[in-house]
């Protein structure tokens, strides 16, 4: 029998919706006149940042939610959030660094996004390495939604800082991977992708609190 | 066109992307399968 | 309010009680803050130039490896002779206990800092005394922010396996916006210029203590337990 529960067809929905966004990204959107076919890690490269940031939101509102309530479920979901924030700023980071090799001619440059997506990136796998680190289900919870509020509230204290700080030490790039106007069927596209990466999200997200809900009913 | 086109950055960038998210989603099958396959040892025991 | 502060006083003078008796820390810190100066002036190399276009990052370095130690420890103290249970017993609201160790925490750093400060003006030849005031506002607002995120880690991970690797992991990020922003008001200081060309970064400074320690006082209660 063929499963159909709630979260298979969300997978499809998710998968489908991916492939979408390639056609979009690949075939429907245009060649960009400066940078060329490579502008098209922005297909990939703006969604994974902002479903992060999603991720990150949704850590903070169930890390609140877990210390108002004490139910293990919002922990759950806290950590699973945090979790794919994590993998979504990885791939940031990553696409960015491909990106930033032929369009600045360097992997890395301390560009105020990259540096602030970096930053975030390693307060967040502290974040689990904290999880990683305590046993008891409860304080680990507890510990968690602290380090989960403090760093959401973090957010945008690195972002103005490492702004400034970029502001003051180097002129802004000219060329960058974002580029300035952008037109309407990039736009369309980009949207489209943004769309598949939150249905993706979403679905690793049940995904995830699923599995940590079975690991906890098993280990009862 | 000022730029050349690339096309393996391109490829290289989303490719390292789908191993990732592929990578994590098999890592969740793994934990689901084995999560659920505990309970049935522990019947087992205790049977 | 009165009894709230009292009991916050009274952590803190407990805290300075045991650090001028046993001066395990400070003289540890104070040491260690020492051979950092050798180390960066080896790193360096001979050249003031460099050295000094250097500095108030070197000054920043120093400060908050110095604060690891210092603020790894001072929820430590309490691990011996079930002290930390006498804490958890004391009655009323838990925060009074975070204020008393972030006080703590900030007389120590505090200390520490002004030693520091010390042996870069004698070692690195700056005239500290003629931009001291400008100086020390900046210290203390980044001394705060540190100290408020410290003090609740400092908490969290006394209880946790593999502490001494955890506090600076989840530490250090979380402070990277104190850091840029203490040492970038620190270059304006000690090029003489006025404080107000680093007013955009004191702003900063001053909103993130206001978040670190609303946070920290409403979530120490979570963190503080048996």
């Amino acid at each position: 029998m063929p499963d159909r529960s709630p979260r298979v067809i969300l997978g499809w929905l998710a998968g489908l919706a991916l492939l979408a966004g390639l056609g979009a990204g690949f075939g429907y959107a245009p060649r960009e006149d400066i940078q060329g076919n490579v502008q098209r890690i922005m297909y990939l490269h703006v969604p994974a940042v902002l479903t992060a940031y999603l991720a990150f939101v949704v850590t903070l509102v169930a890390s609140a939610a877990y210390l108002g309530t004490k139910r293990l479920g919002w922990d759950r979901l806290a950590a699973g959030a945090a979790e794919l924030g994590v993998l979504f700023m990885g791939i940031t980071l990553l696409s960015g660094s491909i990106w930033g090799k032929p369009t600045w001619g360097t992997w890395w440059t301390w560009d105020a996004r990259l540096t602030s997506t970096a930053v975030l990136f390693l307060v967040y796998v502290g974040y689990l390495l904290l999880r990683a680190a305590v046993e008891e289900p409860e304080r680990r919870a507890r510990y968690a939604a602290v380090v989960g509020i403090l760093a959401a509230a973090n957010i945008p204290i690195v972002h103005f800082s490492v702004k400034w700080w970029r502001a003051l030490h180097q002129p802004s790039t000219i060329l960058g991977p974002q580029p300035a106007p952008i037109a309407p069927s990039i736009k369309l596209a980009l949207f489209v992708n943004v769309i598949a990466f939150a249905l993706l999200f979403v679905y690793l997200l049940t995904s995830r609190v699923e599995v940590a809900r079975l690991e906890e009913e098993a280990a009862r | 066109m000022i730029m050349p086109d690339n096309w393996s950055y391109v490829a290289a960038a989303y490719l390292l992307a789908a191993l990732a998210v592929g990578g994590y989603w098999r890592h969740l099958g793994r934990r689901r399968r084995a999560a659920a396959a505990r309970p049935a040892r522990r019947r087992e025991r205790a049977a | 309010m009165i009894a709230y502060a009292r009991r916050a006083f009274i952590v803190l003078w407990k805290d300075w009680l045991i650090e001028r008796r046993s001066k395990s820390s400070l003289n540890a810190v104070v040491f260690f803050a020492l051979i950092l100066l050798f180390l960066f002036q080896f790193a360096l190399g001979p050249d003031r130039e460099r050295l000094h276009a250097a500095l108030p990052g070197l000054l920043w370095l120093g400060f908050v490896l110095a604060g690891l130690l210092g603020l790894g420890g001072v929820f430590l103290v309490e691990r011996d002779n079930d002290c930390w249970e006498g804490l958890l017993l004391a009655p009323g609201d838990k925060s009074a206990i975070y204020v008393g160790k972030l006080a703590a925490n900030l007389v120590l750093m505090t200390l520490v800092e002004a030693v520091i400060l010390a042996l870069f003006g004698v070692f690195y030849g700056i005239d500290l005394y003629a931009v001291l005031a400008p100086l020390a506002a900046v210290v203390v607002l980044g001394t705060i922010g540190i100290a408020a995120v410290g003090t609740l880690f400092g908490a969290m991970t006394a209880q946790v396996r593999s502490r001494e690797l955890l506090f600076p992991v989840l530490l250090l990020p979380m402070q990277v916006p104190v850091l840029l922003a203490t040492v970038s008001a620190t270059e304006v200081v000690l090029a003489g210029r006025p404080l107000a060309e680093a007013a955009a970064w004191l702003t900063l400074l001053a909103v993130a203590d206001t978040v670190y320690l609303a946070i920290g006082l409403l979530t120490f209660e979570f963190v503080f337990d048996a």
